[in-house]
């Protein structure tokens, strides 16, 4: 296939209505061509921007409680990983070497046993401040721009998510600053085209942590976060 | 632990906690991270995500499905999958919102498939094209974003915007589209490029959004 064929050929993949065996050709060229790859992704923002274009509305009173329950319910019944399905995307065929899920279940195995052990220690409530979600800006270490945000929510269940956004592409390394003085790495990740993100729970809680640190391969910190 | 891939959320499953009402701090967080919170079975980041985009979830089913009951239903099985996928969610492939709505969008064709139905009409496809009656709070930037897709929308040759919604939102296909409209196959797939690349031409730019 060549580009002339694959560009006749582009916006249908975008849009998912692409029949099976050609999707298959297309996208074997597309992962070879830049120029093929990069008029896909932007097709498909398109394509994703006619569905935001859709009609606006109000479902039934309630039906976030419905929603909310028949996680709930789920839940109770074990977490089940299914395929994608048709909620695959054409963009991510491409462009993920390594599928993310298999990522999230390394994440899952590793900071599973820091929270289980490491850290040590794990208190209830909001440190006083009486906010339990927090939003932080992530700070870069060289000009002080802002490279992404992180966010903490300190109840029960206490949770971390990391968002980069500008950085250059590289593997970093998120570090928790503790009040007591310990560093307690978190986990890596990956960012691609600037961006990337890293999210777990972690046993301990709000005000003990005092910043979230990104450091890069070399050691270097690139980026904080003042939780404290 | 190396998460290569770039969104990556190692939750585990947490008992049900009360459902309550999101704080106003929950409210506040950004797409990416109350869906983190929904996958780690965070009660409060789950109820806020969800009101977040009922009311676009629920529209764009109802819009394809033009049944409510059902369109609830898909609606539910919307939010379900983005609980159970959350953590393979990759900013990468588009925002959250363009990835739920993905999702909504092709569980309500698997539905439509399901019943044999026919949704083709004419008035049905006039309405995704016509300015918004929004009966919700939308942020305004939100709002200047599905105004100008369906400015766009509106500016196609009928024939044109005709066979991009019925891709876009039916997804049908080029031949699918060829025999319901009586024209030959290139006919459909010139309709369809000429289409989905008219609007991307008239849509804002990311830089001119900024």
């Amino acid at each position: 296939m060549d580009c002339s064929e694959a560009n006749s050929m582009l916006d249908e993949l975008a849009l998912d209505v692409l029949p099976g065996d050609q999707r298959a050709a297309l996208l074997t060229h597309v992962e070879q061509c830049p120029n093929c790859r990069h008029l896909l992704d932007q097709l498909s923002e398109t394509a994703d921007a006619l569905l935001l274009g859709g009609p606006v509305t109000a479902p039934s009173a309630g039906f976030d409680d419905r929603v909310l329950a028949n996680i709930a319910g789920a839940r109770g019944r074990g977490r089940r990983w299914v395929g994608r399905g048709r909620t695959g995307r054409a963009r991510s065929q491409v462009r993920l070497p390594v599928p993310a899920a298999a990522a999230a279940a390394v994440a899952f195995l590793v900071v599973g046993g820091l929270a289980g052990g490491v850290i040590g220690r794990s208190l209830e409530g909001d440190g006083g401040s009486g906010r339990r979600f927090r939003t932080v800006d992530l700070i870069a270490a060289a000009g002080g721009a802002d490279v992404g945000d992180v966010s903490t929510y300190y109840g029960r269940s206490p949770w971390y998510f990391m968002q980069l956004k500008g950085l250059p592409d590289g593997t970093y390394q998120c570090i928790l600053e503790l009040d007591d003085g310990r560093s307690i790495p978190l986990g890596r990740m990956q960012t691609v085209g600037g961006q990337g993100g890293w999210g777990d729970r972690v046993t301990i809680g709000a005000g003990h942590a005092t910043a979230a640190r990104l450091v890069d391969s070399q050691g270097d910190t690139v980026a904080t976060a003042r939780l404290g | 632990m190396t998460a290569t891939g770039s969104t990556v959320l190692g939750g585990r499953d947490v008992a049900a906690g009360r459902l309550g009402r999101p704080t106003m701090a929950a409210e506040g967080l950004s797409d990416e991270a109350l869906l983190a919170g929904l996958t780690f079975g965070d009660p409060e980041a789950g109820r806020a995500f969800v009101q977040r985009f009922q009311s676009r979830v629920f529209g764009l089913a109802l819009s394809i499905l033009r049944d409510p009951a059902l369109a609830e239903d898909i609606a539910q099985e919307a939010f379900l999958r983005a609980w159970r996928h959350g953590p393979s969610y990759d900013p990468r492939r588009g925002t959250v919102i363009a990835w739920l709505m993905r999702i909504t969008r092709n569980l309500a064709i698997d539905a439509l498939r399901l019943r044999r139905a026919e949704v083709m009409d004419p008035d049905v496809l006039a309405a995704l094209a016509a300015p918004a009656d929004v009966d919700v709070e939308q942020t305004a930037l939100t709002l200047e974003a599905a105004a100008a897709v369906r400015r766009a929308l509106r500016e196609l040759p009928e024939e044109q915007r005709r066979a991009l919604l019925l891709a876009a939102f039916f997804g049908r296909t080029a031949e699918e589209i060829s025999r319901l409209e009586g024209v030959p196959l290139g006919t459909a797939k010139t309709r369809i490029r000429l289409g989905l690349r008219r609007v991307r031409a008239m849509l804002p730019t990311p830089a001119e959004e900024a």
